[in-house]
């Protein structure tokens, strides 16, 4: 996984996966990118060929860690067709801005 | 009815015990995917099984308490042309599987596996027993050579393509889809038993 800071832009990228084995990674890495305030978060998903609740966990942690302010945007950025079904069929679309680039 | 009367089945199968732990969860979930695509099923359809038994599985481990922690859950894929089957045992205390779960709120932190596995497959069932318990999972599938026909948007189930033709029922159908619940954990239930028998007869035999 890659985390970069770009201005107040952070991106994560580079995630094969998201799931039971490597969520908690995950949360934690960003946990410590999220002390530079950023105001924009892109994921970028198009290298995610799988991902399951543990990783929706993960990333409702990042929208709840965010919140409080309000003014994070947290960005999706290209999920392969089954994640974007899954991230829609559990509403969590309504969570994120969903960009296709 | 004489044995000779018997035709015998002989399914695509996979059985695999895994390590209690997330790491053999997913490992178990690659392999099945990797079986059910080297099986023949349709692409589309491998990531949802592939959560399918992620959720499972990690359920399995997270819930055993006490020695069974230590415990390897096992995983059984039957694959027919009717029909694709993954049974997962585990040794946890069990509980109460409810038929419909409703989806979550995009606000809950946790509780999405059951209801993605019943957003993928056509039936669920789940029998609780005195050392283990069995999660049973099934999606039907067309039969006939040509290969089903798949819808590519069904609104009702949209992770997995959903053959758009009807499942021929008949008597010599070994899959036959029974419309009653209690029936279809009434036959659950007895292939449990009758795998429970072949198990014990084979200690017998094999203590003799």
């Amino acid at each position: 996984m890659k985390i970069e800071t770009q201005g107040t832009c952070l991106s994560i990228s580079e995630i094969p996966e998201l799931t039971a084995v490597n969520s908690a990674q995950f949360r934690e890495k960003v946990r410590t990118a999220l002390s530079d305030s950023p105001s924009v978060i892109e994921i970028n998903l198009s290298q995610t060929r799988f991902m399951d609740s543990s990783g929706l966990g993960a990333l409702f942690a990042l929208y709840r860690a965010t919140t409080p302010g309000n003014t994070t945007v947290l960005r999706l950025l290209n999920p392969i067709p089954e994640v974007q079904q899954l991230l829609e069929l559990t509403q969590m679309q309504q969570l994120f801005e969903i960009v296709t680039r | 009815m004489a044995y000779s009367d018997l035709e015998r089945d002989d399914p695509i199968t996979l059985r695999l015990a895994f390590a209690p732990k997330p790491e053999g969860a997913r490992a178990v979930s690659l392999a099945v995917r990797t079986f059910l695509a080297e099986s023949g099923v349709d692409p589309r359809e491998l990531f949802s099984y592939e959560l399918c038994v992620a959720e499972a599985s990690i359920n399995a481990i997270e819930y055993a308490e006490g020695p069974a922690r230590g415990l390897r859950p096992t995983i059984e894929v039957i694959l027919t042309p009717e029909k694709l089957e993954i049974r997962l045992i585990d040794y946890t205390p069990g509980f109460d599987l409810p038929k419909k779960i409703a989806a979550p709120s995009p606000l809950d932190e946790r509780g999405r596996g059951l209801f993605l596995i019943q957003s993928v497959m056509d039936e669920v069932l789940y029998i609780r027993g005195r050392r283990e318990n069995a999660l049973i999972m099934r999606k039907f599938r067309a039969s006939g050579g040509g290969g089903p026909v798949f819808k590519k948007d069904a609104k009702d189930n949209p992770l997995v393509a959903t053959p758009d033709v009807e499942y021929p029922l008949d008597d010599t159908d070994p899959f036959q889809v029974h419309p009653d619940v209690d029936e279809q954990e009434e036959t659950a239930e007895k292939d449990l038993v009758r795998k429970f028998c072949w198990e014990s007869l084979g200690q017998l035999i094999g203590a003799s």
